[in-house]
């Protein structure tokens, strides 16, 4: 393992240890955004904000 | 979370349901890093259990006091709660000991680390087996404990077969 990735596993780590110690209102509340954010991208996915046209007629004559 | 709490809180007041525990993702938190999901379980014991169990007085009590029905489960201030019978001798015993957590000043029950792994063995989705590693590399469970509690309720076979699969795979 390189040692770039090595530091970047103890810091993940780190993270989680921190996270677990993190007295429970506290938890719940970081669950409660994580389902604040789910349910936006799943909203999102059923509402795409992308422009849907027409694929453009390459080499078809103008009228 | 708290209202949410309270409210189930009196639900046992009211007679509605005996004791009761969470379970799920929202009792492995307790333990583990906070663990996303949509809905909160708790599970209930019935006292006096009815021949036929029903949740029909839980789902009545909730709605009149403005809590609506959202599926197979019931929109408590913001989250959805699903209430689960603690029909098993397993579900059963996780309620019975579970352990009292304050939570910014509303009473509330979790089950044991213990109970919640050999719960999600005995459920064993994908996901369980997962919160069944994420538990063992937390070390936050009582070893002896848990092996003892899975001999106990049948499940010995099944962790030996967890253990070859996840935790000693070569």
């Amino acid at each position: 393992m390189s040692p770039l990735m090595q530091r970047t596993m103890e810091s993940k780590n780190e993270r989680r240890k921190r996270l677990m110690a993190l007295p429970y209102p506290e938890k719940v509340r970081i669950v409660e955004k994580m389902r604040a954010a789910a349910a936006e991208m799943k909203s999102a996915a059923w509402h795409p904000a992308v422009l849907r046209e027409e694929p453009p007629a390459y080499g078809a004559r103008k009228p | 979370m708290k209202d949410t709490l309270a409210e189930i809180n009196e639900l046992r007041a009211a007679g509605r349901i005996g004791q009761w525990a969470i379970g799920g993702a929202m009792g492995a938190t307790l333990y583990l890093e906070p663990i996303s999901t949509f809905d909160l379980d708790v599970f209930v014991l019935f006292e006096g259990s009815p021949l036929i169990l029903t949740l029909t007085p839980i789902y009545e009590f909730l709605k009149a006091r403005g809590h609506a029905a959202d599926g197979d489960a019931v929109m408590i201030h913001g989250w959805p709660v699903q209430f689960l019978p603690a029909e098993s001798g397993l579900l059963r015993e996780a309620v019975e000991q579970a352990r009292e957590v304050d939570f910014e000043g509303v009473p509330a029950r979790v089950m044991l680390a213990e109970h919640l792994m050999a719960i999600a063995l005995q459920t064993g989705r994908g996901k369980d087996f997962a919160r069944l590693v994420t538990f063992m590399e937390a070390r936050v469970a009582d070893e002896v404990k848990l092996r003892e509690l899975l001999e106990r309720h049948g499940l010995g076979a099944a962790w030996k077969r967890f253990e070859q699969n996840y935790l000693n795979p070569s």
